[in-house]
């Protein structure tokens, strides 16, 4: 048994010697195929991990009605304390959030001189805790809407969900490219190994007449395409890496994220991504043998 | 070797096969035995199907009627998984050699052994026995192209006789050659034959039939012929 597989090796091996191009052209095509979805991946680790970052972090801002702070105040804060998931609850008067906007328009706050009354509501800023899930927002949300006297419930719903959709469009997008890109990378394989093959016709139909197997004649071929996969798999996470690292080191500490430090793919998707890039090597060598009607 | 005993074995029987290639027959009704241990020359003129037969022998093609038992396999129950099992129990040697040309000598006839798995030691010690039966130890790295016909021949003659088949299928395999190489893989032929082995060589070349125990010939398909395993004279050849 070992001593036919490392027959078979040695045989996989000199073929790819004698084809060296050819391999290494597939490996690169499958590397390529792979940088690509190994691209997209991490892109999405890293969107969904920003995202989670969001919803960990969430704010609901509750807006009371005109007067309804000096009426029912209190019962309103600690109506919106009860409300599960909530952590936090902040009263901000008109006055203050008036105040807070002034401090952040600066040199502009001029514009507000010439109010002649605060446009801005009373509010109460609820801080929730997401571990449970983003559903948690939402309820909370409609809980506190239904509170008497709340005028207006703003929790960045809307963006956050329109980014949500961004990212299951974007995931979807995504996993038919990858599909796409896996059933090219098995044509590409097959059609490598199609030449080998091709290479070495005479060969093998004398091995058929000498009485080898099949399995003896087709061993080294699925080596090859095995190795293809494992090759490029292997130079795709090489060069995803060197990316990333590039990207992140620019990308570090940036205002723009919040302090949100990217992260690479976790072991096992690469891992993973690794075991599907061999799997697609071995599935374009098996595609190879795939012809109706061969040869008793 | 007792000849007695082995010879009431019939190691190829043939009951009425026939082969069409399409509508053309190229095989019709032949029914033979074939004894262990027998040599037999199978002849006829240019298209009388003489590599037919052999090559249903070997299931390089599948009859289209009859029986044919080897060791008392029936072929037609051999399906394309066991065949190469069955392969190695026949070793055929062709006119055109079909060596490997981009393998040596000896990668060639080690491929019939590396094939079932043998073991490495045993790989080199066998390889170089039958080279060296056949008189090209010293070629063994050389590349077939290199060799002349008659050198080529004797290598597939080696590379048939390694797996130590019961039966040597042999298609023209002095077609190509001068009369002394030709001679020479005849010589090979005969001393698997001295040993026991079954050989069925197919020949038009009727010089070589003096050298002959048994012949069958065929005409446009049929079996005209067969000088029978009791008779190794040629009395009875030459209609
Ligand atoms: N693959 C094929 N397709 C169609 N007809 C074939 C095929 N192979 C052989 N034949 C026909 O079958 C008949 C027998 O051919 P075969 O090769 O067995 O003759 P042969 O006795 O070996 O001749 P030769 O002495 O020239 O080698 C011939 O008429 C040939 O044309
Ligand atoms: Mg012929």
């Amino acid at each position: 048994m070992m001593r036919m597989a490392a027959n078979h090796f040695y045989r996989a091996v000199a073929d790819v010697r004698e084809n060296l191009g050819l391999h290494v052209l597939a490996a690169s095509t499958i590397g390529l195929i792979f940088l690509l979805s190994g691209t997209f991946a991490l892109a999405l680790e890293n969107l969904s991990a920003l995202m989670e970052r969001w919803h960990d972090n969430a704010r609901i801002m509750v807006y009371l009605e005109d007067g309804a702070a000096d009426e029912a105040g209190g019962d309103i804060g600690s109506a919106l304390e009860k409300i599960p998931g909530v952590t936090a609850v902040d009263f901000i008067s008109a006055k203050r959030a008036l105040e807070e906007l002034s401090g952040q328009l600066g040199a502009q706050a001029g514009v507000l001189e010439g109010l002649e009354e605060n446009p801005l509501p009373d509010a109460y800023e609820l801080t929730v805790d997401l571990s449970l899930g983003a559903e948690v927002v939402r309820t909370a949300a409609r809980m506190a809407g239904e509170i008497p006297g709340v005028a207006d419930v703003e929790y960045g719903q809307a963006w956050l969900s329109r980014f949500e959709v961004f990212v299951r469009l974007f995931r979807v997008f995504a996993l038919s490219l990858g599909i796409l890109l896996l059933v090219a990378g098995v044509f590409i394989t097959a059609s490598t190994i199609r030449l080998v093959l091709y290479n070495r016709a005479e060969e093998i139909s004398i091995m058929r007449l000498v009485g080898a197997t099949e399995g003896f004649i087709r061993a080294p071929f699925y080596i090859q395409g095995a190795f293809q996969g494992l090759a490029g798999g292997l130079l795709a996470l090489a060069l995803l890496a060197i990316l990333y690292a590039a990207a992140a080191s620019g990308m570090s500490g940036s205002m723009v994220l919040g302090g949100f430090s990217p992260r690479f793919l976790p072991a096992w998707a690469a891992a993973a991504g690794l075991v599907l890039a061999c799997a697609t090597g071995l599935a374009g060598a098996a595609l190879t043998f795939v012809r109706p009607g061969e040869g008793r | 070797m007792d000849e007695h005993d082995s010879n009431t074995d019939p190691i190829i029987r043939m009951f009425s096969v026939g082969k069409y290639y399409g509508s053309k027959a190229a095989l019709t009704g032949v029914t033979l035995d074939v004894f262990r241990g027998e040599y037999v020359f199978l002849t006829g003129p240019s298209g009388a199907g003489k590599t037919t037969l052999l090559k249903l022998l070997y299931m390089a093609e599948p009859m289209t009627e009859g029986q044919i038992l080897i060791q008392g396999m029936n072929l037609s129950r051999i399906n394309k998984k066991r065949m190469p099992y069955f392969r190695r129990k026949i070793g055929v040697v062709f006119q055109d050699y079909k060596l490997i040309t981009t393998r040596t000598v000896y990668e060639n006839v080690a491929l019939v052994l590396l094939a079932i798995g043998a073991d490495k030691k045993y790989i080199k010690k066998k390889v170089r026995h039958v080279l060296s039966r056949v008189g090209l130890e010293d070629r063994m790295n050389a590349y077939p192209p290199a060799l002349s016909g008659g050198e080529q021949q004797r290598v597939a003659v080696a590379r048939a006789l390694c797996g130590n088949p019961a039966v040597v299928l042999a298609d023209e395999p002095t077609g190509n050659l001068d009369s002394a190489s030709a001679g020479l893989v005849l010589d090979l032929l005969e001393g698997f034959n001295a040993q026991g082995g079954t050989v069925l060589l197919a020949t038009h070349d009727e010089s070589l039939l003096r050298r002959a125990s048994r012949i069958l010939s065929l005409e446009a398909g049929s079996l005209v012929l067969d000088t029978g395993r009791e008779d190794p004279d040629m009395a009875g050849f030459g209609q």
